[in-house]
C-alpha cells in the first residue's frame, strides 16, 4: 500500500506506461487509504466512481498504444475553488454548498487532456480567504504530521492529501502563500508559477491581480511535470498570452553552480523563530556546497509592500464578493467576513496608491533580479500552530497566526515572481520546516533547477508523516 | 487616524450597510490598515501609474 501511496509521479508513470502497474489498481489503492484516513479531512468531495472510470479509460488508450504522457492515468486532486464540469464546486462556502460548474476550468481541462485521473476535490479555507482551512462549514483539515496543528491554508486540503499519500498531486492556489504555506507546513514540494504562467479560468477569484495557480507535490521533479501540462496561453486568461513555455523537466539538471543567489536577509526576513532558523542555515550550506554564490540582500520596501499586498487583496476580494456581502451575509464564516468587510472600507484612491506601489517594487525587484538568478528565504517562519491558536510569537511579540504564517510569502505575490518551497528539516514537535526559492520572472527552469539540486542533497522530501493518522 | 464617525462615513457614501456594532468591531483592524496606508504617502509615487498586474517594466534599467 505504502509503496503506491508514496510512489511520485514519475515513479508511477513508468510502471503504467510500461503496462507493468494498472491505473485502476493505483486509484482503488488511493481511494481506500483516503477513506482510512479521512480523519485528516482533506477532501470535501472524493469522486470515486468517475476516477475508477477515468483509470479505466486511460487504461484502455495505454493498452492501445495511445500514450499521452507522463500524466496519464495519474491521480490527482484539486482545490475545491477550481471548477470541475459536473462536479460540485464549493469554493469552502456555505453560498456554494451545491454549486455545479457547467465547465471545466483551463487547468482542470489541462489535467483531463494529459490523461489524469480525478480523485476528487480538496478542501480549503472558506473561499481561500486565510491560511488555516479550519473551515466553519466543513469543519478543520489537520496536519498529517500532527493532528492538532494546521495544514496550512488556503490550500491546506492539498497539502494534507500529497503529504499523507493520498495522492500524488493536488493543485492550489496562490494569493498570498496558499500553496506555499500548506506545503511547507506539511512538508512536500509547493510551487507558485509566475503570475500569467497558468490560467486562471474557471478558477473563483479571491485577488484578480494576486491569485496564482500550482501544482503541490512530493518532488520537485513532479512539480515540473504538472507544471508541463498546465502552462501555456489561454485567450479566456489575457495575462497568460505572449509566452513561451519552456521544457521545465528536462532542464532540472541544469548546473547551478556558480549561480549567485541573494539570500533575503533585511530586518523584516530576519524576523524568523530559532526552530525555522536553524534547519534554514543548515540548507543555506547545503546550497552553497552545491555551487551556489551566496549573498546576503535585501527585499526592498518589505514593510510597505506587505500593506500594499494587503490592501490590493483585501480590496479586491471585497468587490468579488460584493454580491453575497449583501445578500448573504450571514452564511459566511466569521473570520473570513470581517476580512471582507475590512475590503469594503478601502477607498480608490487607497487601492491605487497601493497599486502605484506595486508599480514601484515590481520595479525595484526586477533591478535586484538582474544581480541575483534568484533568492532565497524561509517559506514560514514559524512551524504549524495549533488548530484554532489565534496567535503566535515571533521576534519576541504575539501576533496574529495570520500575519506571521503569510509574512515571508505574501510580498511575492505583489510582484508576482515564481517561487517554490521544498522541505528543509523540521522543527519543534516534529513538524516541517520550508526553504523558499524565487526567481526572476518566467524564470521557473532556474527555480525548479535550484530547488531540484537541493533536494538530490537532502532526505527530507522522503520523509513521512505517521502513518495512518491516528484517531482522535 | 479614522475614528468610527470616518467609518459610517465611508459607509454611507460607499452604500454598506454596516452595523454601528460591526463597524466599531472593524475599526481597530481598518485603524492600523489606515496608518501603514498612509505612510505608503512617503514613498517616491510621482511619475508611476498602478501596476494592476505584476508585470515588469521592461523600461527599467
Amino acid at each position: 500500500m505504502n509503496e503506491l501511496a508514496f510512489a511520485s509521479v514519475s515513479e508511477l508513470a513508468a510502471r503504467i506506461r510500461s503496462r507493468d502497474l494498472s491505473p485502476v489498481a493505483v486509484v482503488d489503492a488511493l481511494l481506500a487509504r483516503i477513506e482510512r484516513c479521512g480523519v485528516l479531512n482533506a477532501f470535501i468531495t472524493v469522486t470515486a466512481d468517475a476516477a475508477r472510470a477515468q483509470a479505466a479509460s486511460a487504461e484502455r488508450e495505454i493498452a492501445a498504444g495511445r500514450y499521452r504522457g507522463p500524466l496519464h492515468g495519474i491521480p490527482v486532486s484539486l482545490k475545491d475553488i477550481i471548477g470541475t464540469k459536473g462536479i460540485r464546486t464549493t469554493r469552502g462556502s456555505r453560498i456554494f454548498a451545491d454549486h455545479i460548474p457547467t465547465e471545466d476550468a483551463t487547468v482542470t481541462a489541462r489535467l483531463y487532456h494529459a490523461g489524469a485521473v480525478l480523485l476528487g476535490k480538496n478542501a480549503l479555507h472558506e473561499f481561500a480567504f486565510g491560511v488555516t482551512t479550519n473551515n466553519p462549514h466543513y469543519g478543520p483539515t489537520r496536519n498529517p504530521w500532527r493532528l492538532d496543528r494546521i495544514p496550512g491554508g488556503s490550500s491546506g486540503g492539498s497539502g494534507a492529501a500529497v503529504a499523507a499519500g493520498l495522492g500524488p498531486v493536488s493543485i492550489g492556489t496562490d494569493t498570498g502563500g496558499s500553496i506555499r504555506i500548506p506545503a511547507a507546513l506539511c512538508g512536500i514540494v509547493g510551487l507558485k508559477p509566475t503570475y500569467g504562467r497558468v490560467s486562471r479560468h474557471g478558477v473563483f477569484p479571491l485577488s484578480w491581480s494576486l491569485d496564482h495557480v500550482g501544482p503541490l507535490t512530493r518532488t520537485v521533479e513532479d512539480a515540473a511535470l504538472v507544471l508541463q501540462a498546465i502552462a501555456g496561453p489561454d485567450p479566456r486568461d489575457p495575462s497568460t498570452l505572449g509566452q513561451t513555455v519552456p521544457e521545465f523537466t528536462s532542464r532540472l539538471a541544469t548546473p547551478i553552480t556558480g549561480l549567485r543567489v541573494g539570500v533575503l536577509t533585511d530586518e523584516y526576513h530576519r524576523e524568523v523563530a530559532d526552530d525555522v532558523r536553524a534547519p534554514f542555515r543548515a540548507a543555506l550550506d547545503v546550497l552553497a556546497e552545491r555551487g551556489l554564490d551566496l549573498e546576503d540582500v535585501a527585499f526592498p520596501r518589505a514593510n510597505e509592500a506587505r500593506t500594499a499586498a494587503a490592501t490590493v487583496l483585501f480590496a479586491e476580494a471585497a468587490s468579488v464578493h460584493e454580491r453575497w456581502l449583501r445578500d448573504r451575509a450571514a452564511d459566511y464564516g466569521v473570520d473570513t467576513l470581517a476580512l471582507l468587510q475590512q475590503g469594503q472600507f478601502i477607498t480608490a484612491t487607497q487601492y491605487l496608491r497601493a497599486q502605484r506601489v506595486r508599480t514601484l517594487i515590481v520595479n525595484e525587484v526586477g533591478t535586484l533580479l538582474r544581480r541575483y538568478a534568484a533568492l532565497v528565504l524561509p517559506a514560514i517562519p514559524v512551524v504549524a500552530p495549533a488548530i484554532g491558536q489565534p496567535t503566535v510569537t515571533l521576534g519576541g511579540r504575539s501576533g496574529e497566526t495570520r500575519g506571521a504564517v503569510t509574512r515571508l510569502v505574501r510580498l511575492i505575490n505583489l510582484v508576482g515572481l515564481p517561487a517554490i518551497t521544498v522541505p528543509c528539516g523540521f522543527g519543534a514537535d516534529g513538524l516541517p520546516v520550508g526553504l523558499q526559492v524565487v526567481g526572476r520572472a518566467m524564470d521557473e527552469p532556474t527555480v525548479l533547477a535550484i530547488a531540484h539540486a537541493y533536494e538530490r542533497a537532502t532526505p527530507w522530501h522522503t520523509r513521512r508523516p505517521p502513518d495512518p493518522p491516528e484517531r482522535i | 487616524m479614522a475614528t468610527t464617525d470616518d467609518l459610517k462615513r465611508i459607509a454611507d457614501l460607499a452604500g454598506l450597510s454596516a452595523t454601528p456594532e460591526e463597524v466599531e468591531r472593524l475599526a481597530p483592524a481598518l485603524e492600523t490598515l489606515y496608518a501603514d496606508l498612509e505612510r505608503l504617502r512617503a514613498l517616491p509615487l510621482a511619475d508611476l501609474e498602478p501596476a494592476f498586474t505584476p508585470r515588469l517594466d521592461p523600461a527599467v534599467p
